[in-house]
């Protein structure tokens, strides 16, 4: 009897050699998120000061979380700045649909909306500042002067206005990005489907909602769920348009920046973190199973 | 195959030994010599040639030390520390502002110098300028540049107003009077003053006579009618539209913004800015006049003080303190002040020509207004050497904040963060 060395199927062997692949990535991974994410949970049970260490205080900073109007006002604030997803779908599903068509200087404006996604976040803050100045302001100069209002606008004081105006920065930042994915998504469409339905006398509007967006869906998915993480992690925008606002008008990363940075309170810090690690995941959860169960036929 | 394999190991072997020859020798020659980690915040590239020739100097002098300077941001600058006193490389000697000391000497990361400083040391310093690096009886820290305060002001819009220099306010009174009646003539601001970020209001109320702190530290003492009525007037002000909205957002170090702009006629602020406005606003630079700072009723004007600290963990406490002491001396501190409208901290260079003679030019004016009321200030907000000032502060102008926007009247803002600063002083605060 011949006895045959043990080998692998071909597809283990595949499978190992991937993984042998993914281990490096794997490694870094660990070394670098997982394992700082599983010490945040540590730290958040911690009064935790960079320099002194820290002591155990159990589930304190998150019993405390729950005391704190600071906390609940900047959650508030982060869930009010997930508003701007589906305005930005919308947007940029819109300019990606006109570029798309072969109009003239389109390559222009693909550069123009694709502009603000280039220019670093400090410079376009700090001039949207100045167009926002409440005193001598652009737009409120503009909106005084063409009559809209008597009184200028207080942009960047007054709550929830202050929230709504970084809010729009966002979305203008947000729409050249987002465009690409549906640019990429709209390429990705048999043109007989399409050609198929103006014979059939399907309106733009009708080939846009039966074809074109259910076709979409996977980009729809990608980019709902990239925005709203994007906009629940929102800081910098926050922290250039806003610096001296009341914590209360900012949002939860401000917040826990705040706390982190400015109060070195890393274990109150990492609490806050925490949560908003746990927001982010059910959301996150949520948005797919949602968007998963409307896909279904 | 095999060949070329023990080709690539012969040359492998000769460059790992050539680095550890390389290595060695290094480590031979660094041996006798001490390297000293300087920081300094935010100097470069303004004054790159002024360190270079002062550390230049040293070394020259002092042939084992070797200087390695670092200057890092000022925004960033205390999560820098701190992050490398966590991992154990912290700098030797530092240089810290007044709000920074207090955060480090909190968590015991300063070396104190109380008996490495010879009287004769610690006499050449302005008294007021040293007692900011002492907490206390802890000294930590050397006084280096100063800042005192002054009112930077626009002959030409003062001009246009009806006003002259002799109608220059003098008091925090007399500019919550003139701010309106400025406005109302020009339709233009008088003044801008950071009420909200950053506020003032504490240090006017102290100037006014009027403490924040009560006499044991231990309680908030501000909400009174006395100290409603005073920060009334400048909610009052900014409600009215005589204060431009900024000033309840605007950061301390964006203050001169609205000046250079021409927005505002005057502000409050360190003469430190009018090289900005030189440089920048050359137009304003040549109508601005420069007068004493505004005080209360008590006449105490405030001082910012940018000092020295040696590091707790620093390997080389003599060597550092030597250096400290050499950057802070007459000779240095005299040459810095040439190159920049600080002033020094030490008796003896405050008696150069620089400061004793007006030239009448925005700059020498401010130089010599400013060489007298860095003899007299002193620090006025005096919680901020409070181990949670940062929270303290926040909530005071969060509160200033509410009141100035409407949600709540002076009173109540007031009364709300003295309760809050009872939480933080009694160490309750989350």
């Amino acid at each position: 009897m011949i006895v045959r060395p043990t080998k692998f199927p071909a597809s283990e062997s595949k499978n190992l050699i991937a993984f042998f692949f993914l281990l490096p990535a794997l490694a870094a991974l660990t070394l670098f998120s997982f394992c700082p994410m599983a010490y945040i949970f540590l730290l958040g049970m911690q009064r935790y000061n960079p320099v002194q260490g820290g002591t155990f205080i159990g589930f304190q900073n998150y019993l405390n979380l729950f005391r704190d109007t600071n906390f609940w006002w900047t959650l508030l604030n982060s869930i009010i700045y997930i508003a701007v997803t589906p305005v930005l779908i919308i947007l940029s599903l819109c300019v990606a649909m006109i570029i798309r068509e072969k109009i003239k200087g389109r390559k222009i404006f693909r550069t123009i909306y694709f502009l603000p996604v280039v220019t670093p976040i400090v410079i376009t803050g700090i001039a949207w500042r100045w167009l926002l100045n409440e005193d001598v302001g652009l737009l409120n100069f503009l909106i005084v002067k063409s009559g809209i209002s008597a009184h200028s606008v207080h942009w960047l004081t007054q709550y929830p206005v202050n929230l709504i105006s970084v809010m729009g920065v966002t979305i203008w930042r947000g729409i050249g990005y987002y465009m690409v994915i549906f640019l990429a998504g709209l390429m990705g469409i048999p043109k007989e489907l399409e050609e198929a339905s103006i014979i059939d006398g399907a309106s733009w509007f009708q080939r846009t909602l039966h074809i074109t967006v259910p076709l979409l869906k996977p980009s729809i998915t990608l980019v709902f769920i990239i925005s709203s993480i994007s906009a629940i992690k929102v800081f910098t925008e926050i922290y250039i348009i806003l610096p001296g606002a009341p914590i209360q008008n900012k949002t939860l990363v401000a917040y826990m920046y705040q706390t982190a940075f400015e109060h070195f309170d890393l274990g109150y810090a990492s609490a806050l973190g925490v949560v908003l690690f746990l927001f982010t995941l059910v959301f996150s959860y949520m948005n797919m199973k949602l968007l998963e169960r409307g896909s279904a036929p | 195959m095999e060949k070329s394999i023990i080709r690539f190991l012969k040359l492998w072997l000769v460059q790992v030994a050539a680095i550890l020859i390389i290595i060695t020798g290094c480590g031979k020659n660094s041996q006798h010599k001490t390297e000293i980690e300087f920081w300094t915040l935010q100097l470069t590239p303004e004054f790159t040639n002024y360190f270079n020739d002062l550390i230049k100097r040293y070394e020259k002098s002092h042939p084992f030390v070797s200087i390695k300077w670092v200057d890092i941001p000022y925004d960033g600058a205390v999560q820098k520390l701190m992050a490398s006193i966590a991992a154990h490389n912290a700098p030797d000697v530092i240089n810290l502002s007044s709000d920074f000391l207090t955060k480090f000497y909190n968590i015991n990361s300063l070396m104190k110098l109380n008996s490495l400083l010879s009287p004769e040391e610690v006499n050449s310093y302005l008294p007021n300028a040293f007692s900011y690096g002492v907490f206390k009886k802890d000294t930590v820290a050397l006084p280096w540049y100063l800042n005192p305060y002054a009112l930077i002001y626009n002959k030409a819009m003062f001009k246009q107003a009806g006003f002259t220099d002799k109608d220059v306010p003098t008091t925090f009174d007399e500019m919550s009077t003139f701010a309106r009646v400025f406005k109302n003539r020009t339709g233009k601001f008088a003044f801008f003053l950071n009420i909200g970020k950053d506020s003032f209001l504490p240090m006017i109320l102290e100037s006014e006579g009027v403490h924040m702190l009560s006499p044991d530290g231990k309680r908030a003492a501000f909400n009174t009618p006395e100290a409603v009525a005073i920060v009334d007037k400048w909610v009052s002000l900014f409600r009215e539209g005589y204060l431009p909205r900024e000033s309840i957002t605007s950061s301390q170090t964006s203050i001169i913004e609205p000046y250079m702009s021409g927005m505002v006629a005057s502000v409050f602020t360190g003469p430190v800015f009018l090289t900005r406005v030189q440089s920048n606003s050359p137009g304003i630079y040549n109508v601005t006049g420069v007068a004493p700072a505004l005080t209360g009723k008590t006449g105490k004007s405030e001082l910012a003080v940018m000092s020295i600290a040696i590091m707790a963990s620093t390997k080389h406490p003599r060597e550092s303190l030597d250096f400290a002491l050499y950057v802070t001396n007459a000779q240095n501190q005299l040459a810095f002040s040439k190159i920049v409208l600080t002033f020094p901290s030490v008796r003896e260079a405050l008696k150069d020509s620089l400061f004793t003679i007006d030239d009448k030019s925005p700059i020498g004016h401010a130089r010599y207004i400013g060489a007298k009321d860095v003899l007299t200030g002193i620090r006025l907000r005096t919680y901020f050497t409070h181990p949670d000032f940062d929270k303290l502060k926040d909530s005071f102008d969060e509160a200033i904040q509410s009141a100035c926007l409407g949600k709540m009247g002076t009173e109540q803002a007031l009364n709300k963060a003295a309760q809050e600063w009872d939480k933080v002083l009694s160490g309750n605060s989350q």
